[in-house]
């Protein structure tokens, strides 16, 4: 029994450290593929789009819908502290048990996810490197049933609040009182205030431009094109060094609602390992916000000219 | 045919050889014959149905175990009211030039291989990429299911029917079949103690052939429909011609149900509902199977005993009637062979008559014999007749088709052993 026991550990490990990946926050499809049964895992899709689980997962995965799992409705907040002790017991988690968190849009909000799980002091959770695109491209295998989970009776000991900006926080760097760098991961036209919102968006805030002071690194210069994965933390390292983000102070990072922009925050802080703040709020709560300075290099005017 | 009456279907002789519609010359068998039957059965059923939901809220078992519980309950009963046997079917096919339940057979095969497909569509978008659909039973090509698939057949002729058929066969108060389940434990334990060269010599290395991955799921679905559609055509010709005296008349509610409850379906019925059965199966929890649990019964005792290895290489890792974990007190296995038992007892006693079987003394030692070698057969072939040929063939295992072939063989040249214990 002892053997047994002794050799699965090492299978595990062995599996651990054969991954190839850009860092230890994140595992590789090919680890997930051979710890799909591994009871100390639990694999959660945490996906924009409605109904894409229910059309197919990764097999014993479970669903996070994060239009209900992880917001406070009707407050505009993340999920409460007991609502959260109740998602992470339906997801039969444990404080040992390794959530990995996968979704659509190269994990976006899988990413969110995962600073959700940090604020409520769940350490022990990663993501799927390249997320759902790179499962589907390397056509591995789905399912449709929703995996059979006892539930366990789970306690959230410490909750994180140092990874969350709020608006005084910003606002505080704004006008120079705090000194940190501020990253706006939007894209470049909203950045300089040419665009209120990107195509197709309702959600605006009615001034366009962006926080004085940050620096703009859209999302997208963190992956691969090809696979969604990460890229190298070399690479990734000098991207960020390149526009001055270079670990040297804390970091506030942003987008237009606050989801988008865990996705960086989880570069900065699980990849490379700075200290960073996400500020959930973001642009649609900063940029209509009264009395706080912005920076619109384009001077658009809301319904304007 | 010799049948009772033109109107009435007579109700099928349960005796192990399995031969229907058959009346044995100067044999009475013994009949229980009581209206409590009725009442028992439908208590069970009550209970039966009861137990699923009390699964279902079990903090041990869940849904899942509630629909392996429920599927099983509707396999053992499906397969009691059409006689779903594959025994039974080769030997009509081979005594009785009665082609009727192979031609069933080959319905349960086509209609399970294509809703197989279906499902497979959506979990497995490209089948050329190298992976399996989950779940699926699929198993490694090598002479050992052909092999195991020989042995199994030969058992199957020499016990009377295959495991399944024997499990449904409890409830009809036969004989010899609990004397072959015991058989086939002790087989499925002879297949531990040599389970490590067979496994390091030969199935460690040996392919797991899934035919869509050939090229592609149109391919393999032609090709296997084609196949089962020259069968069928070959078949045509024994299949026995409508007795004239048989009138249509206008179906009567208490005619339903006695064509339900007391008659013995078409075997076609229960092909169709078998290929559907073993599909939910697959997307509601696990594929048909029933020599997981038997096998890990094997393996406690074996244990015990001290007879077997201590350790088991790479016993675990295969799909289908493999050994599973060892949570909670009953395994999904466990439940699913309850059910199957549950529901063919259910099936027997609904038709209000059990008429249990009177073997000759001979028939014993061989039913043992026979057992042993369904056990065996079974544990290198890694399944059965439900799992490694039904559930695997439906998956597009070329392990099923392998097991089919020699099966049949294995049937074929025991089956004189099968007269002399009738004789």
């Amino acid at each position: 029994m002892k053997i047994k026991t002794l050799l699965s550990s090492a299978a595990v490990l062995a599996a651990v450290f054969t991954q190839v990946a850009a860092s230890d926050a994140v595992v590789t499809t090919d680890w997930l593929a051979n710890n799909l049964e591994n009871r100390n895992v639990r694999v959660a899709e945490v996906s924009i789009i409605d109904g894409l689980y229910e059309e197919g997962h990764i097999p014993g995965a479970a669903n996070i819908s994060w239009h209900t799992d992880l917001v406070d409705n009707p407050n505009r907040d993340i999920v409460n502290k007991e609502n959260f002790e109740k998602l992470m017991s339906r997801l039969g988690v444990t404080p040992e048990t390794t959530v990995v968190l996968y979704g659509d849009h190269d994990n976006w909000f899988a990413a969110w996810g995962v600073w959700i799980f940090k604020v409520y002091g769940h350490d022990n959770v990663k993501l799927l490197d390249g997320g759902r695109r790179k499962w589907l491209a390397e056509d591995r295998p789905l399912d449709t049933i929703a995996p059979d989970i006892r539930p366990t009776d789970y306690k959230v000991t410490e909750v994180n609040l140092e990874i969350r900006a709020r608006l005084n926080d910003v606002v505080a760097v704004a006008e120079g009182r705090e000194e940190a760098h501020l990253v706006d991961i939007r894209s470049p036209d909203e950045f300089q205030g040419r665009v209120f919102a990107p195509a197709g968006i309702q959600e605006l805030s009615i001034r366009a431009g962006h926080v004085p002071g940050a620096v703009n690194v859209p999302w997208v210069a963190a992956v691969n094109p090809a696979d969604g994965t990460f890229r190298s933390e070399e690479e990734l390292r000098k991207i960020y060094a390149d526009k001055g983000v270079d670990g040297s102070k804390p970091a506030i990072v942003y987008c237009r609602i606050g989801e988008r922009s865990a996705h960086t925050w989880f570069v900065l802080s699980q990849i490379l390992g700075y200290e960073v703040k996400q500020y959930d709020g973001s642009w649609t709560e900063y940029g209509n916000a009264v009395g706080v300075p912005i920076n619109n290099p384009a001077g658009t005017v809301w319904t304007g000219k | 045919m010799s049948e009772a009456s033109p109107t009435e279907v007579p109700y099928d002789d349960p005796s192990d050889g399995g031969r229907p519609n058959v009346e044995t010359p100067g044999i009475r068998e013994p009949e229980l014959n009581t209206p409590f039957l009725r009442v028992f059965a439908l208590g069970l059923a009550v209970l039966a149905v009861h137990m699923t939901f009390h699964l279902h809220g079990h903090d041990d078992y869940g849904r899942t175990a509630s629909w392996v519980f429920l599927l099983g309950l509707a396999f053992g009963w499906v397969m009691q009211r059409a006689r779903f046997c594959f025994f039974c079917m080769l030997r009509d096919l081979f005594e009785g030039k009665d082609s009727r339940a192979a031609l069933a057979m080959i319905l349960a095969l086509i209609v399970g291989v294509t809703a197989h497909t279906v499902l497979f569509t959506a979990w497995i978008r490209n089948p050329l990429a190298g992976h399996l659909p989950p779940r699926a039973f699929i198993g490694p090509v090598s002479w050992a299911v052909a092999l195991g698939g020989f042995a199994f057949g030969a058992g199957m002729s020499m016990s009377g029917s295959c495991i399944s058929a024997h499990l449904y066969r409890l409830g009809e108060g036969s004989l010899l079949a609990p004397i072959s389940i015991l058989g086939a434990f002790l087989g499925a334990m002879l297949g531990l103690k040599f389970w490590n060269p067979l496994y390091l010599r030969v199935l460690q290395d040996a392919p797991i052939v899934w035919l869509p991955s050939w090229k592609g799921y149109t391919v393999a679905w032609a090709i296997v429909a084609a196949a089962l559609g020259l069968i069928a055509w070959g078949l045509l010709r024994w299949v026995p011609a409508p007795d004239p005296g048989q009138t249509r008349q206008r179906p009567t509610a208490m005619g339903i149900l006695h064509a339900v409850f007391t008659r013995r379906w078409p075997a076609w019925v229960g092909g169709l509902i078998v290929g559907l059965l073993s599909t939910a199966a697959l997307f509601r929890g696990q594929p048909l199977g029933v020599t997981a649990e038997l096998n890990r019964l094997a393996r406690v005792a074996g244990d015990a005993l001290k007879f077997l290895p201590e350790r088991l290489e790479g016993v675990d890792t295969f799909r289908g009637c493999r050994i599973m974990g060892d949570d909670p007190a009953l395994s999904m296995n466990a439940l699913f062979v309850i059910a199957i038992v549950v529901g063919g007892l259910i099936g027997a006693a609904g038709t209000g008559v059990i008429s249990p079987s009177q073997p000759k003394l001979k028939a014993y030692p061989l039913a043992l014999l026979g057992g042993i070698l369904l056990g065996w057969g079974a544990y290198i072939a890694l399944g059965c007749t439900i799992g490694t040929l039904l559930s695997g063939t439906h998956a597009g295992a070329a392990a099923g088709w392998i097991f089919a072939i020699t099966m049949i063989i294995g049937v074929r040249a025991a089956l004189p052993l099968r007269w002399w214990a009738e004789r």
